[in-house]
C-alpha cells in the first residue's frame, strides 16, 4: 500500500468531549510570557477568532472576557484602517477579517472605525481584480476571500469592483475544477474554500463545474475516513472544514462517507488536555479545535450550534446580519 | 570577531553546567539550542519596545541580537538573503523590473529555479516553492518557448525520481499550458477566444483549442508516454493518475472535445441502457482518434500487471469513473 494515511486505533475516543474543549480554550493564553505564546503572537487576532467561534459553537461564549477582547481589537487598528495580528504588528487582510468576524459575533462593530476598514480593503484591490494581502504586494486568492468576506460582514461589498474580483478568482481555476492561490497554481482544498466562498457571497457559483469539483473534493477522503487537502498528503482535521464546507456550498455534502469522517475527527481529540490536533496523538491547538468542531457541526452534530459554511461563524450570527448567500443544491 | 564566517545552532537541550551558551571556535560561532527560546522572547520584546519608539540604545538593537546569526555585516546580509522568504524574493525581483529591452538575466532566473528545486527536494509537495517557480515563468521570462522547453527537460528527471510529488507534476502541467497559450498568442490563432472571460475560465487556464500546432502535439504525445511509463513502472501512485487526467484533458481539448459536455449530458446518459452507452462511447471514439480505445487497452494492461495491488486497482477504478464522467469515455471493466 502506498496510501499516505493514518490508522485509527480501536480504543480511540468516540465521544465529543465538550467540557474538556471548553476548559482547554478558556485556559489558552492565560500565561502570556512564555515562548509558545510569543511564537504565535504574529497570528493572535486569528487565534482569538478561532477560540471564540469554537466557544460559541459549544454554547460557552460567555466564558471569555468580552471587554478584554473588544479592547484588544480596538488597539490593533491602524490609522490606515487595517488591523494587525496584535498590538504593534503591521495591518494585514488576514487579521482584518478575523477582527471583523470577532466584532460581528459580539455584535460590536462600532468598536472600530468601520469606514477606515472599508477604505483599507478597497485600496488593496488591484487592476486585475486581485487583492494584495498588505502593502507588500503578495497576491493570493485567500486575500480575495478575506477582502470580500470582510466587506460582506460590513454590508459594504459595493466599495470594490466585484466583477473584476470574480474574474480574477475564475482565472485561478484549474482543469480539475479546483482553484489555486494564483493563476496557474496547483489546486488546493483551502484555496477552493476561499474561491467558492467568494463566489457564494457574490452570487457567481454558476461558473463552477460543481460535479467535477465535487468529485475532486470527495477523492480527498482516505481509507481512515480523514480528508487531505491535496493528492498524496496526510489527512488533517482542518480539511474537515475546508473540504467539507466546500462540498456544503456545492450542495454535495452527502457525497462523502460521514460516519468514517466523524470517527476520524473524534479520534483527533486529546482526552486529557482537551482540544483537537491535526491527526490522532499529535499536539492540540485552537486552530484545529475550531475546524474539528465546525466540521462536526456541518456533519450534523446536535450538541453544537449550526455553523455557516461560507464565513465559518455560527449560523445565527449570519442570520442576524441578514447576509445573503448563494448555495447550490443537487 | 569580525572574521566569523559560519553560524549554527547546536543541539544542547539542557544547560549542563552554568556557562555561557555561545560557542566560539576559530571563526565559527554557535548557540546552544536551549537558549534559543529565551533569546527569542527577549529579542521579540525588545523589537516591540523599539517599535513603540522607546528605543534608548539607538537603531535596531534587535538586529544585533538576532545577529547572533551574522557577526559581521556582510555575513549578516548574505545570511539574511539566504533566509529571505519567497514573498520577499518576489518583491525584490519585481523591483528589478524586467522589460522587453532589458530582460531578466538568465542566471537570475536559473538561480530561482535552482532554489525552488532545492526547496522541493527537502519538503515533498512544496506548494510555495513550485508556485514561486510558476510565478517566475509568468512574470520574469520573456523568451518563453526556449525557457519552458528547457525547464520541461530539467523537471522531467526530477519528477521521475519523485513520483508522489503532485506539486512537481502540477508544475509540468502549468508549463505545458503556459507554452500552449504563448504559441497561440504569438501566432494569433484564435487569440480573441483565448482571452480571459468569466464565461469560460477553463479556456484561459488550459489553452483550449490549441488547434494543431506541431509542437503542442509533440509535447502532449511525449507527456502521455511519460505518464504511461511511470504508471507501469511505479504502480500505486495517485499523483501519476492525476497527471494522466490532466494530459488527457489537454489532449481532448486539443481535439476539440467539449470537456464539460459529458457532465451536462449525464442525465441523458443515465437514461440510456448500458448497451447504448457503450455504443455512444464508441461513436465518440471514432470521432476522436485519441482515444477511448487506446485508454481502454492501457487500463486493461495495468489491471493485468497489478492484479495483486489493491490500491492500484482502486486508483484504476477511480480513473475509469473519471474518464466516463469527464470525457464521456465509457468502457466496462471487470475489477476481478
Amino acid at each position: 500500500m502506498l496510501t499516505k494515511d493514518v490508522i485509527i486505533s480501536e480504543n480511540s475516543t468516540k465521544l465529543l468531549l465538550l467540557k474538556k474543549h471548553q476548559d482547554y480554550l478558556s485556559a489558552y493564553g492565560v500565561k502570556k510570557d512564555n515562548y509558545e505564546y510569543c511564537m504565535t503572537e504574529y497570528l493572535r487576532m486569528s487565534g482569538i477568532y478561532w477560540g471564540m467561534t469554537a466557544m460559541d459553537l459549544m454554547g460557552s461564549l460567555d466564558l471569555l472576557d468580552k471587554q478584554q477582547i473588544l479592547d484588544f481589537v480596538r488597539e490593533c487598528q491602524h490609522v490606515c484602517g487595517g488591523i494587525g495580528a496584535s498590538k504593534g504588528h503591521d495591518p494585514h487582510l488576514l487579521y482584518t477579517l478575523s477582527a471583523v468576524q470577532i466584532l460581528t459575533i459580539y455584535d460590536a462593530l462600532d468598536v472600530i472605525d468601520i469606514s477606515g476598514v472599508v477604505d483599507y480593503v478597497k485600496n488593496l484591490q488591484q487592476e486585475d481584480g486581485s487583492f494584495y494581502g498588505d502593502k507588500w504586494g503578495e497576491v493570493d486568492t485567500r486575500f480575495s476571500f478575506c477582502a470580500i468576506a470582510c466587506l460582506a460582514l460590513l454590508g459594504r461589498i459595493d466599495a470594490i469592483n466585484v466583477d473584476k474580483a470574480v474574474e480574477f478568482i475564475l482565472s485561478c481555476m484549474n482543469f480539475d475544477g479546483g482553484f489555486g492561490c494564483k493563476p496557474g497554481s496547483e489546486t488546493h482544498a483551502g484555496q477552493i474554500y476561499c474561491c467558492l466562498g467568494t463566489l457564494a457571497i457574490t452570487g457567481n457559483l454558476h461558473y463552477v463545474n460543481a460535479d467535477l469539483l465535487g468529485w475532486w473534493l470527495c477523492e480527498r477522503q482516505l481509507p481512515s475516513g480523514g480528508l487531505n487537502g491535496r493528492p498524496e498528503k496526510l489527512p488533517d482535521v482542518c480539511y474537515s472544514w475546508w473540504v467539507l464546507s466546500s462540498l456544503k456550498i456545492l450542495g454535495r455534502l452527502h457525497w462523502i462517507d460521514k460516519e468514517k469522517l466523524v470517527k476520524f475527527i473524534l479520534a483527533c481529540q486529546d482526552e486529557e488536555t482537551g482540544g483537537f490536533a491535526d491527526r490522532p496523538a499529535d499536539m492540540v491547538d485552537p486552530f484545529h479545535t475550531l475546524f474539528g468542531l465546525a466540521g462536526l457541526s456541518l456533519l450534523g452534530d446536535q450538541t453544537l450550534k449550526e455553523v455557516n459554511p461560507v464565513f465559518c461563524m455560527p449560523e445565527y450570527v449570519i442570520h442576524r446580519l441578514g447576509c445573503d448567500l448563494q448555495l447550490l443544491n443537487v | 570577531s569580525p572574521n566569523s564566517d559560519e553560524f549554527d545552532i547546536v543541539p544542547v537541550s539542557d544547560p549542563v553546567i552554568n556557562k555561557c551558551p555561545i560557542i566560539h571556535i576559530e571563526h565559527k560561532v554557535a548557540l546552544e539550542s536551549w537558549c534559543v527560546k529565551h533569546l527569542y522572547v527577549y529579542c521579540y520584546s525588545s523589537l516591540m519596545c523599539w517599535r513603540k519608539g522607546q528605543q534608548e540604545a539607538g537603531p535596531y538593537p534587535q538586529t544585533q541580537s538576532s545577529c547572533c546569526s551574522g557577526p559581521k555585516p556582510c555575513c549578516c546580509l548574505t545570511l539574511t538573503y539566504r533566509l529571505l522568504g519567497i514573498l520577499d524574493r518576489r518583491w525584490l525581483l519585481l523591483k528589478l523590473k524586467p522589460t522587453d529591452q532589458n530582460p531578466m538575466p538568465r542566471n537570475v532566473i536559473d538561480s530561482e529555479f535552482d532554489l525552488c528545486q532545492e526547496a522541493a527536494s527537502r519538503y515533498p509537495c512544496n506548494y510555495y516553492a513550485w508556485s514561486h517557480r510558476a510565478w517566475v515563468v509568468q512574470h520574469l521570462v520573456k523568451d518563453i518557448t526556449q525557457v519552458v522547453l528547457n525547464d520541461l527537460q530539467k523537471t522531467e528527471d526530477w519528477v521521475c525520481c519523485h513520483v508522489s510529488d503532485h506539486s512537481g507534476f502540477h508544475y509540468r502541467q502549468f508549463l505545458i499550458g503556459h507554452l500552449c497559450r504563448h504559441l497561440l498568442s504569438v501566432e494569433g490563432i484564435g487569440h480573441s477566444s483565448v482571452r480571459s472571460s468569466p464565461r469560460s475560465p477553463f479556456t484561459e487556464v488550459t489553452g483550449v483549442g490549441c488547434s494543431s500546432h506541431p509542437l503542442v502535439c509533440q509535447l502532449l504525445g511525449k507527456e502521455m508516454k511519460l505518464t504511461s511509463d511511470l504508471i507501469q513502472r511505479y504502480p500505486g501512485h495517485e499523483t501519476l493518475w492525476y497527471h494522466r487526467r490532466c494530459i488527457l484533458s489537454l489532449v481532448a481539448q486539443h481535439q476539440n472535445i467539449n470537456l464539460l459536455q459529458p457532465f451536462f449530458k449525464r442525465e441523458l446518459y443515465s437514461k440510456c441502457s448500458k448497451k447504448s452507452r457503450i455504443e455512444l462511447a464508441h461513436e465518440l471514439c471514432d470521432k476522436f482518434p485519441c482515444n477511448c480505445e487506446s485508454e481502454r487497452q492501457f487500463v486493461l494492461g495495468c489491471l493485468q500487471q497489478d492484479s495483486n495491488n489493491n490500491w492500484q486497482k482502486y486508483l484504476i477504478k477511480k480513473h475509469t469513473q473519471w474518464l466516463d464522467g469527464v470525457l464521456g469515455w465509457f468502457f466496462p471493466i471487470s475489477m476481478q
